[in-house]
């Protein structure tokens, strides 16, 4: 299995062990399908780019992944606020750690947070979106 | 019996009306009788970096009815019988849709007001909404 699937299956299992998460869901892209319900928790990859490089073959490679949590709004600004903090803080406590378990070359990682209210329009006005991209290191080996 | 042309009312001959629940932000729903509906359109959207999907959908409330219009929560009418300028629930001040309002259609649907239309003579708002979260089109 790639570094990358290892990765993202570790990231869906760390999150499922947070209580009262909602549904989580590996998918190629941060889309809500029809037979999807909310709130729901996609988990899906984003770039995955070379960092330092080291004597031996030895590589690192950094895998981002997004986490998006998927949720109703429909246009109540003063509810769910408090709620959805504490899913956020819970989802960052457990990825912000150096190891992942269930993928072995990764030692350490950086988690970046977008607007926990992303503002949406048209069609996106009535979900409230909150995402964050936790980028993940690994050392890895090169053919030559 | 004399027949009579009263224009103000020609919406009536359309066969697609229903009743929908209007509720104002902090207000309580309504219930309008013979508002016409346009198709629904549901499709995807981009938002934080995401796709979600939604359905617009375009409402036409002729304010003729909102003689007719029902408070939910105690089924009394908006307007009091003989008394045409006193509106029960709305401090006497004219209902008025508003943009979020909640409206829900006679099949369940919920759905959040985006645009209002006066229109020209002030006879009906057209009101545009999108869907509520993960609600579709039925």
């Amino acid at each position: 299995m790639s570094v990358f699937y290892q990765i993202l299956d570790a990231v869906r299992d760390r999150l499922a062990t947070i209580p009262s998460v909602p549904t989580i869901v590996i998918r190629k892209r941060p889309v809500l399908v029809q037979e999807d319900t909310v709130p729901i928790v996609i988990v899906s990859p984003g770039r995955e780019i070379i960092g330092d490089e080291a004597f031996g073959n030895i590589v690192e490679y950094l895998y981002s992944v997004e986490v998006t949590i998927i949720q109703a709004g429909n246009r109540v600004y003063e509810a769910d606020v408090a709620t959805l903090f504490d899913l956020r803080e819970n989802i960052r406590n457990q990825l912000f750690q150096p190891l992942l378990s269930g993928a072995a070359s990764v030692y350490d990682c950086q988690l970046e947070t977008n607007p926990a209210f992303e503002v949406v329009s048209g069609q996106a006005s009535n979900y409230d979106i909150s995402g964050m991209v936790i980028t993940y290191k690994s050392v890895e080996t090169r053919i030559s | 019996m004399a027949l009579t042309l009263d224009i103000t009312s020609d919406y009536l001959i359309f066969d697609n009306k229903e009743t929908i629940t209007f509720q104002n932000q902090g207000e309580s729903a309504i219930t309008i009788p013979n508002v016409i509906r346009r198709p629904a359109v549901i499709g995807v959207d981009g938002g934080g970096g995401s796709i979600v999907y939604g359905a617009g959908i375009e409402f036409l409330v002729f304010k003729n009815e909102l003689a007719n219009a029902i408070v939910a929560d105690n089924s009394e009418t908006l307007i009091a019988t003989g008394e045409d300028s006193d509106f029960l629930v709305y401090s006497d001040s004219l209902f008025a849709p508003r943009i979020n309002a909640r409206i829900t259609d006679e099949k369940g649907k919920h759905y959040r007001v985006d645009i209002i239309d006066d229109g020209a003579y002030r006879t009906r708002w057209a009101i545009r909404a999108t869907s509520e979260a993960a609600e579709g089109i039925n």
